[in-house]
């Protein structure tokens, strides 16, 4: 009785003063979020290196694969080039910031491209159990044993080399990992009543995983994928690193550093600097998942 | 508990199959014909069809994935095209060496882990835990073979203290000189790895302390030292205290099981490799799924 009395006055009370509203759930996160000082850097950090390599055609002072042969080997903060010059004397921050385009790609899509794939075949085999289960699952199984640069450097030499083939073997190499994280998901979730009622009430498999289980799983999954991107990054360069990625003028940064550290003994501190944006980005992405996850408490 | 051994390998035996299926379909799909590196550029065709036969790459595949399984649960991998040689007889010395790479790998970063690992869990709020805590992930985040450029730019290149390449000197070999060849590619695979097993301990470390039993030998008055012991000898099997991040440590597993060299986390054994090879569907908390760090 009072309780739809209560129910019935709720909405006039909550309207009349906005102020008094309950931040919402992404406000709340993102306050959780931010207390920690180094994820919120890494963040601000990241959301440089993602921009900068996006507006590369803009910022960069010169043309990445066009060099200029006075200006070789140049050292690290010499004037007109802020992080030296290659045997080629093409500027290093121009191959830099054109690279991390092609680097953040061959990093995000395949863990999107997974999530797609992996999530789908997970909430599979979750929701429906039984064979479907043991069929999906045991497949996986079969890729997920082999080690993961195993499979990723076997995929992409049956292949041939380029970077689309780097993106296709890395999202085969992560497919088996998100679907394990969204089957296991999809079952616990699977259990609640407000499952058993929409399925009483006659609603049908694709309405129940559209409106209950994809919603209710998604955080899960998602933080778990962003985990995983700065992974695929470092995957996807090690493969361009052993020039199973782009051909030469194009600038990547592991294919980068292959090309450079034939100067490690001439020039080592420009020879890093390739591998320092893989390292600073897939550090600030471990940053921000990290503290991402414990803001949607997951650690319980 | 042999039952349960028994049954995990008789499970393991479809996957198995599957796996020599993917192996033995990947060499067929790589370019390149081996025939090719057998006959000279301007063989007829007949000869070509001659040696194709010899192979037996006339027939048709599943017979030849047959054959080959065959072959290789006896032992043999067949010979190399290219150097007429068993590949078993190719394999075997750089097998040796990845052993012995592997091993210092993983009993380097395995020491730090437990260390940093165990201070990590019994100090969670201490400015050096939080320290720890940063140089985990950037460890996680760090690619190999960046690690190894610094470590020749540094120790090899500026300081000249230790050699860029290489397993032994020009007519030398003794210990001391392998030695000297193996401590920066053994520090680059570390310190790819240490982070994914600091994090594995602190987490499984922090479970055990949560327990019940703790508590009560803390009451009783028992020293700390020894509660350090019952702590790493752990083992809480099904413990949802033990499963504080499956998210993180996932991440973990796959980061383990994709270094780069393939080794560190491989070769550091129960805590990590052998466990991310066998993870249950259900994806329960690696760290609970058995007996923990018993043999730490």
């Amino acid at each position: 009785m009072s309780l739809q009395a209560t129910a019935a006055a709720d909405p006039k009370t909550l309207a009349a003063p906005a102020a008094r509203r309950e931040p919402s759930r992404a406000a709340v996160i993102f306050a959780a979020f931010a207390r920690r000082k180094i994820a919120l850097a890494a963040l601000i950090v990241l959301l440089v290196i993602v921009f900068a390599c996006l507006l590369a055609p803009w910022i960069a002072p010169y043309d990445p694969s066009a060099g200029e042969v006075t200006d070789r080997l140049q050292k690290l903060g010499a004037p007109g080039h802020l992080l030296g010059t290659d045997e080629q004397g093409r500027d290093i921050l121009s191959r830099v910031l054109y690279g991390g385009r092609l680097s953040l790609l061959s990093g995000v899509l395949p863990v999107l491209l997974a999530s797609i794939l992996g999530g789908g075949l997970g909430v599979a085999a979750g929701y429906f159990g039984g064979w479907t289960n043991t069929i999906i699952m045991r497949a996986l199984d079969i890729v997920f044993s082999f080690p993961a640069i195993l499979l990723a450097i076997g995929i992409s030499a049956a292949l041939g080399p380029g970077i689309t083939n780097i993106i296709i073997s890395a999202t085969v190499v992560f497919i088996p990992p998100i679907a394990r994280i969204a089957e296991s998901a999809v079952k616990e979730v699977r259990k609640e009543e407000f499952i058993e009622a929409a399925r009483s009430s006659g609603a049908s498999a694709v309405l129940i995983i559209r409106a209950h289980i994809l919603r209710n799983i998604f955080a899960k999954v998602f933080v778990f994928a962003t985990s995983l991107i700065g992974v695929c990054l470092m995957v996807a360069s090690g493969l361009s690193f052993l020039g199973l990625g782009v051909s030469p003028p194009t600038p990547e940064w592991g294919f980068m550093l292959n090309n450079l550290k034939q100067l490690i003994f001439i020039n080592p501190a420009v020879t890093i600097v390739p591998g320092a944006f893989i390292f600073l980005t897939s550090l600030s992405l471990n940053l921000v998942s990290d503290a991402l996850s414990d803001a949607l408490e997951l650690k319980r | 508990m042999a039952s349960f051994v028994w049954k995990r390998i008789l499970l393991m035996i479809p996957t198995l199959l599957g796996v020599s299926i993917v192996v033995f379909l990947m060499l067929k799909i790589v370019p390149g014909d081996p025939v090719n590196a057998i006959v000279p550029p301007d063989a007829s065709e007949s000869e070509r069809a001659l040696v194709r036969a010899q192979l037996g790459l006339d027939k048709p595949m599943a017979v030849q994935y047959v054959y080959w399984l065959g072959n290789v649960v006896q032992g043999d991998l067949g010979d190399s095209v290219a150097r007429r040689l068993p590949v078993t007889d190719m394999l075997l010395p750089a097998f040796k060496n990845t052993l012995l790479l592997t091993a210092a790998a993983a009993l380097a970063s395995f020491i730090v882990a437990l260390i940093v690992g165990v201070y990590s869990a019994y100090r969670p709020k201490s400015k050096l835990a939080s320290l720890f805590n940063g140089l985990s992930l950037a460890s996680i985040g760090l690619p190999n073979f960046w690690a190894a450029l610094i470590l020749i730019g540094v120790f090899s290149v500026t300081l000249g203290w230790l050699p860029s390449s290489g397993m032994s000197k020009v007519g030398g070999g003794g210990f001391g000189d392998t030695i000297d060849h193996l401590i920066l590619p053994a520090a680059a695979t570390a310190l790819a790895s240490v982070g994914v097993l600091t994090r594995m301990v602190r987490s499984t470390v922090s479970g055990v302390l949560q327990q019940d039993y703790i508590f009560a030998l803390k009451a009783k008055g028992v020293r700390p030292f020894t509660i350090l012991r019952h702590v790493l000898r752990g083992g809480h099997a099904d413990d949802p205290e033990c499963d504080r991040s499956p998210v993180r440590r996932a991440a973990g597993e796959l980061r383990t099981r994709g270094d780069g060299v393939l080794l560190a986390g491989r070769g550091a054994g129960h805590l990590s490799g052998d466990r991310a090879a066998r993870l249950p569907p259900s994806y329960r908390p690696a760290c609970c799924s058995s007996p923990s760090p018993s043999s730490c």
